[in-house]
């Protein structure tokens, strides 16, 4: 379904260049849950980026099917996008907004008139288990109940792909269970397919299907979970299989 | 107090108030977008593009340094062009309008800045166009910032306004200057000072209280 294709990315800053991502190629079928996962710095935020194009890569294609991302101009993009939802570590709602009026945003994006828009929220506030929060705004909410609006939000202009960035990096193990069960349940019942980076192998033995290693920028194992658990081909993979705080 | 003082320090202190919102008013249409401009114009921003970026603050910067008492009479020949006279309220609400428009775009810029990034990156992704995120996500999130800037503008446009006597616009300032400072009444003088404080503190509660309403942060 989605093909990155020897993506590469090249930050210039003051220090010089940064090769944050080197010639990477990935392939998520259809319906995955794939887990990219790398410690800080490791290029996987940056990877995700370019996924729906908020980061542009310096060479290489992403295709989605047959088309080109990397290729279309901003018009066409946009189009995209709202293809693919995207959910963040720091959730990022409007403040201005309520529960309600933030999972609106996408659907008033396209024009959608207030009966469709009325109709679609109800059902996404059900499924994300918030009908009694809605008319508040993020402030009063919790970590787990914001990642939820925001996960209502991504849904709401019906993607076929869900991109999360570290969605529950900022969640106690509770809420990230909650959380992570709900991803699955999107999968399942809906069909959507989602990639999503962590440093956490908790995470992905969660709920991925694949899974995928970054280091430095580079890919440097994948492999489906089962056979990532029980095999790890590098140091730095069962580094982050054994998250032991232990001091030496 | 004689009537005849009470009806000239009740017309200065409209003409003040006349001339501070209408000008404020107009800083605002032009400094507004101005502000939007330079912020989305940042790099690193939603239209990132440095030259423009650049030349547009050079000239919001070489505006902000001109005193205002020289920028009314700099003025002068594009005032008698847009208004047809330079002398007089409607006359004054020309350079007050724009000696204020560079120092409200800085505001608004500002307001902006405040914003987290990740709004507007989440805005992106979703699909959101340029012109959808200044007005869906920009102006609404910076809100309460904007409504305190509108309050320091106005504010600011009391003083200056004071500055509109020289070009005959009267208000208080000018009432002040006229009988404090060449008559030297005092009584005048003071009361004009304490219907000054008056406008001024009610400017800010007033703008406190709706930047307090629509602010849902906490």
């Amino acid at each position: 379904m989605i093909n990155l294709d020897k993506i590469s990315k090249v930050f210039h800053k003051k220090n010089g260049r940064v090769d944050a991502l080197k010639e990477i190629t990935l392939h998520i079928d259809k319906g995955d849950i794939f887990g990219i996962i790398g410690s800080s710095g490791a290029g996987k935020s940056t990877l995700i980026r370019t996924v729906n194009l908020l980061e542009r890569p310096t060479s290489g294609h992403i295709f989605w099917d047959k088309v080109d991302l990397a290729k279309l101009g901003d018009k066409a993009l946009i189009q995209v996008r709202r293809k693919i939802g995207m959910i963040f570590q720091q959730f990022n709602l409007l403040s201005s907004r309520t529960v309600y009026d933030n999972i609106a945003f996408p659907l008033e994006l396209v024009g959608a008139d207030t009966e469709v828009i009325r109709n679609k929220v109800e059902r996404l506030l059900a499924l994300v288990d918030l009908l009694d929060k809605k008319d508040e705004y993020p402030a009063n909410l919790s970590g787990g109940q914001k990642q939820r609006v925001a996960i209502g939000r991504a849904l709401a202009s019906d993607p076929e792909i869900l991109l999360c960035d570290e969605a529950t990096s900022a969640l106690d193990p509770h809420t990230t269970r909650s959380i992570l069960a709900l991803l699955r349940k999107i999968n399942r019942e809906l069909g959507i397919t989602i990639i999503l980076i962590t440093h956490e192998m908790e995470v992905v033995r969660a709920i991925c299907n694949r899974v995928a290693v970054i280091a430095q920028g580079e890919i440097i194992e994948q492999n489906d979970v089962e056979s990532l658990f029980l095999n790890p081909q590098t140091q730095v993979t069962k580094d982050l299989l054994n998250p032991s705080l232990r001091i030496d | 107090m004689s009537e005849g003082i009470f009806w000239l320090l009740l017309k200065g202190t409209w003409e003040t108030i006349f001339m501070t919102f209408t000008s404020g008013f107009f800083s605002f249409c032009i400094g507004l977008p101005l502000g939007i401009f330079l912020f989305v114009t940042r790099p690193g921003q939603l239209m990132e593009n440095r030259s423009l970026y650049r030349t547009t603050a050079f000239f919001v910067n070489v505006f902000r340094s001109i005193p205002f008492i020289i920028l009314i009479v700099w003025m002068i020949p594009f005032t008698r062009m847009l208004v047809g006279t330079s002398i007089g309220m409607q006359a004054a609400i020309v350079p007050l309008s724009i000696g204020a428009a560079p120092f409200v775009a800085r505001l608004v810029e500002n307001c902006l800045l405040e914003i987290p990034h990740g709004l507007i990156e989440a805005a992106r992704a979703m699909g959101a166009t340029p012109m959808q995120v200044v007005r869906k996500v920009l102006i609404p999130e910076a809100l309460p910032a904007l409504i305190n800037s509108a309050s320091v503008t106005l504010i600011t446009l009391v003083g200056y306004s004071a500055m509109g006597g020289a070009v005959g616009a009267g208000g208080l300032g000018h009432i002040g200057y006229q009988y404090g400072y060449v008559g030297y009444d005092t009584l005048i003088m003071n009361m004009v000072l304490v219907l000054l404080v008056g406008i001024v503190f009610l400017i800010q509660f007033t703008g406190d209280r709706l930047s307090k309403r629509v602010d849902h942060r906490k």
